[in-house]
């Protein structure tokens, strides 16, 4: 018999005798450090609740880094879902040395027939623990974290004010007018505050008339806080006193109102409130906003330590479906089935984590109806721009007409661009490859691309001048193989990202890969064989380093102007990074090597 | 006798008295066609029983006591055997209840063959252990003497006698506390939610594993 506290949460929704039964039927066990104490798969033949030590939930199917999906110590009960389940989803195993108390298996299913609160308590936590680990899946490892640090300042309404003389009538109709909750009457130089519910009250249970004075229904016992307070200390406040709305005060003067819902929906997770924002998006106005909140998403995103690749995703999403929501509000709809908008570049890659240059373009269908495309697309270009996609300095954009074609003409420049190779229709041709529909009808890219790759795939000479571009810009390391330490920095972007970007995309044009993200096509080539699986699995992680190395550059200077986003100072870099970047830059330069190697350009 | 003493003294190298040894083939010899033979026979299994025992002394004694099997990693708390044995007289009253109070016990036994049988049969022929086994055990064994004619013949495994050589390994110099709340400290072992004669029992059950693999890490 062991006399185990069992007063807690699930023992305490049995009764005495529940209680006593599981005191007789549990035994004790001791685990070494490492044992493993249940293995995925395995039945479930105890119910464990920890005594001393700590075991790891282990789920073996993913990475190493994210396998450890729970932890347990004393107290903690675990095991009891696998009964419920029949086997083990995952593996737990001791972390130190351990003891455990073993509840049979027959014992808790006894249990849980006879105490259906009892087994209702494992169903909720199963529940309650697929509901967060999906959770934890969909939103990446977005946490509250960073929410926690917002100020009031930045969730607060434009308060309405009113005179004090004003009538309950009128009073009302102003507020339906501004849509307002609630109002803020000022007399003898005291505030009072005023909601739905107090002018409800007044009316029917005080029975004043509808021409009565507002002050009178007024409370004038504000709670208040200030503008540089934290949010949640409103949000206590507003617990605490039992209201749902606060007043802002700075020194006496009035700021404004915090209300609960704004509250509520400001912390609710805001990546989801922005693509949120984006779908209910009715006007370019709104559409706007939710399109300037996304740098902001993208520092909150990496201040959590967010997987720059699982941000660049979410980014890309997000862009497209902006861009797809500002040619729904510029471009009459029955145009969208006969044309097709491009984004190329970074945006067409799915790369870009800032808000870069507009690449894009527009594929007409060949009978397309579309006199007035020329306008149109201007207007869309000016659209983006006020989104906060700034023009494309080379002016690939659909405003230049040039980038503006129906399909036969698209194929008969690709054609003039691969019979041509110089360097400005190599650019053409590689920014083509990168093309991504973002809206209208994507059958007519695909149809380009189709002709793009029958053009170029076998066309040895073009892909060995495609490639040689890669081999441009040497890599910044010394003879003996160090870190070269200019005192302006190292540009990454030519030294390291470019070669990776453009080789990748040269050979996957040799395969015909239809993907277009650099990780993406890696993982193609790899499974086609072209690539060693391990060379592509650490151009992948050397590609990821360097964006994010160039990613904190930029979000540190955003200010500077372009050239300097791309210069990392290698002084300032930690050893770490240090021994990171110099890393990467080896398989850069071993990948060009490659390069060199397949497309014959030791000479050229 | 003295020359008995020294060939003991040499056979105490194997854990055990040579009068013991000769003891137990006595004894296995002569119950070899008894129900009890099967205690006789050396164990192959890996369980162990932990034993703690307390002892009232008197004309009959009063023994409380907590048997539980254990294996390499678990004890088997809930199959746990606890009882108290008395005498028949009712003047033993007083004593019962505080064996009962102290020692938390519920089930009270008489002294018979009966009963005594029940205990062997739980026990087996597994090996025992336990803190300070040979003081404890040495009344018990005058009982199962009386009443079955035989001590209990299992293998003997002393705790203190462990803790005590493994505790001079390490630090040679260092002068071996022998109190057994003393040993559980040194060898951190955690507190267990069970009171009594039974706590006693799995904790010296847990000394014991937490030295095997003291002895095993340090080959």
């Amino acid at each position: 018999m062991v006399d185990v506290d069992l007063s807690q949460p699930p023992f305490m929704l049995l009764d005495d005798e529940g209680r006593d039964h599981v005191r007789r039927g549990m035994d004790l066990a001791y685990f070494e450090p490492d044992t493993i104490i249940l293995e995925t798969g395995e039945k479930g033949e105890y119910v464990f609740l920890i005594h001393k030590g700590e075991v790891a939930e282990i789920d073996t199917t993913l990475p190493a880094a994210s396998a450890r999906i729970g932890h347990y110590t004393a107290g903690d009960l675990f095991g009891a879902i696998s009964i419920l389940n029949g086997k083990s989803r995952y593996r737990f195993q001791a972390e130190q040395e351990c003891l455990c108390y073993l509840m049979p298996s027959t014992l808790f299913t006894q249990l849980c027939q006879q105490y259906p609160s009892f087994e209702q308590f494992f169903r909720q936590t199963l529940a309650h623990k697929a509901r967060l680990l999906t959770e934890k899946r969909a939103e990446g490892g977005v946490t509250m974290a960073g929410f926690m640090l917002a100020k009031v300042s930045e969730c607060m309404r434009q308060p309405l004010l009113m005179d004090a003389s004003i009538s309950i009538a009128g009073a009302v109709k102003k507020l339906n007018d501004s849509h307002a909750d609630s109002l803020l009457v000022e007399t003898q130089g005291r505030l009072g505050m005023v909601t739905k519910t107090d002018l409800l009250n007044g009316l029917v249970i005080e029975g004043y008339t509808q021409d009565a004075l507002i002050d009178q229904v007024a409370h004038f016992t504000l709670v208040t806080v200030t503008p540089e307070q934290y949010l949640f200390e409103a949000l206590v406040l507003m617990t605490r006193h039992k209201v749902t709305r606060v007043v802002v005060m700075e020194q006496s003067t009035l700021k404004g109102v915090v209300e609960l819902t704004d509250v509520l929906s400001y912390f609710s997770s805001r990546s989801y409130v922005v693509s949120l924002q984006v779908e209910q998006a009715n006007d370019l106005e709104t559409l706007a906003s939710a399109s300037h909140r996304t740098p902001e998403l993208v520092s909150a995103l990496m201040a959590q330590g967010v997987k720059l690749r699982f941000a660049m995703d979410l980014l890309a999403v997000l862009n497209g479906r902006i861009m797809n929501k500002a040619w729904e509000f510029t471009v009459d709809e029955q145009h969208h089935s006969q044309s097709c908008l491009m984004v190329m570049g970074s945006e067409g890659r799915g790369e870009q984590i800032l808000k870069t240059d507009q690449d894009n373009g527009l594929i007409l269908a060949d009978d397309a109806q579309w006199p007035d495309v020329a306008e149109n697309m201007q207007a869309l270009t000016n659209t983006l721009i006020t989104l906060g996609y700034p023009p494309c300095p080379g002016n690939i954009m659909v405003s230049n007409p040039q980038w503006v074609a129906s399909v036969t003409e698209w194929k008969k420049s690709i054609a003039r661009w691969a019979d041509v190779r110089d360097g400005d229709s190599l650019m053409k041709l590689a920014i083509m490859l990168d093309a991504h529909s973002v809206a209208g009808n994507p059958r007519l890219l695909e149809g380009v691309r189709e002709a793009l790759f029958e053009r170029c795939a076998r066309d040895e000479i073009l892909l060995s001048y495609l490639a040689r571009t890669a081999l441009r810009f040497s890599t910044p390391l010394t003879l003996f193989g160090s870190l070269k330490k200019p005192q302006h920095g190292i540009d990454i972007k030519k030294g390291g990202i470019f070669p990776i970007v453009h080789g990748v995309r040269t050979m996957a044009l040799e395969r015909r890969i239809g993907v277009t993200s650099t990780l993406g096509r890696l993982k193609a080539l790899a499974d086609d064989g072209r690539l060693e699986r391990r060379m592509a699995d650490d151009l992948g992680e050397a590609l990821s380093l360097l964006t994010e190395l160039r990613l904190k550059q930029q979000l540190s200077s955003q200010e500077i102007n372009d050239t300097h986003s791309n210069r990392v100072i290698v002084q300032e870099l930690s050893s770490l990074e240090r021994d990171l970047l110099r890393e990467s830059l080896h398989i850069v330069k071993d990948f060009k090597q490659h390069l060199s190697h397949r497309y014959h350009l030791e000479y050229s | 006798m003295s020359s008995m003493q020294g060939i003991d003294k040499y056979a105490a190298l194997f854990g055990r008295s040579l009068r013991g040894v000769i003891k137990r083939e006595r004894d296995r010899r002569r119950y070899a066609n008894t129900p009890y033979a099967w205690l006789f026979q050396p164990y192959m299994g890996e369980e162990l029983v932990a034993l703690a025992c307390q002892v009232t002394p008197g004309e009959t004694p009063t023994i409380s006591l907590a048997a539980v099997i254990l294996d390499q990693q678990q004890i088997h708390l809930s199959q746990a055997w606890v009882a108290t044995f008395s005498g028949p007289q009712a003047a033993c009253e007083k004593t019962l209840r505080r064996h009962r109070e102290l020692y938390n016990i519920e089930t009270t036994l008489l002294f018979s063959v009966q009963t005594l049988k029940g205990l062997a049969d739980f026990i087996g022929n597994r090996p025992l252990i336990g803190w300070q086994l040979d003081q404890q055990l040495s009344t018990l064994n005058d009982a199962f003497n009386d009443h079955l004619g035989f001590g209990l013949p299992n293998a003997q495994v002393d705790v203190a006698k462990l803790h005590q050589r493994q505790l001079r390994r390490r630090h040679p110099l260092v002068e071996a506390p022998c109190q057994f709340s003393d040993a559980l400290t040194c060898w951190q072992i955690p507190a267990i939610a069970t009171r009594g004669l039974l706590g006693k029992a799995t904790a010296s059950a847990l000394l014991y594993m937490r030295l095997q693999r003291d002895m095993t890490q340090s080959g």
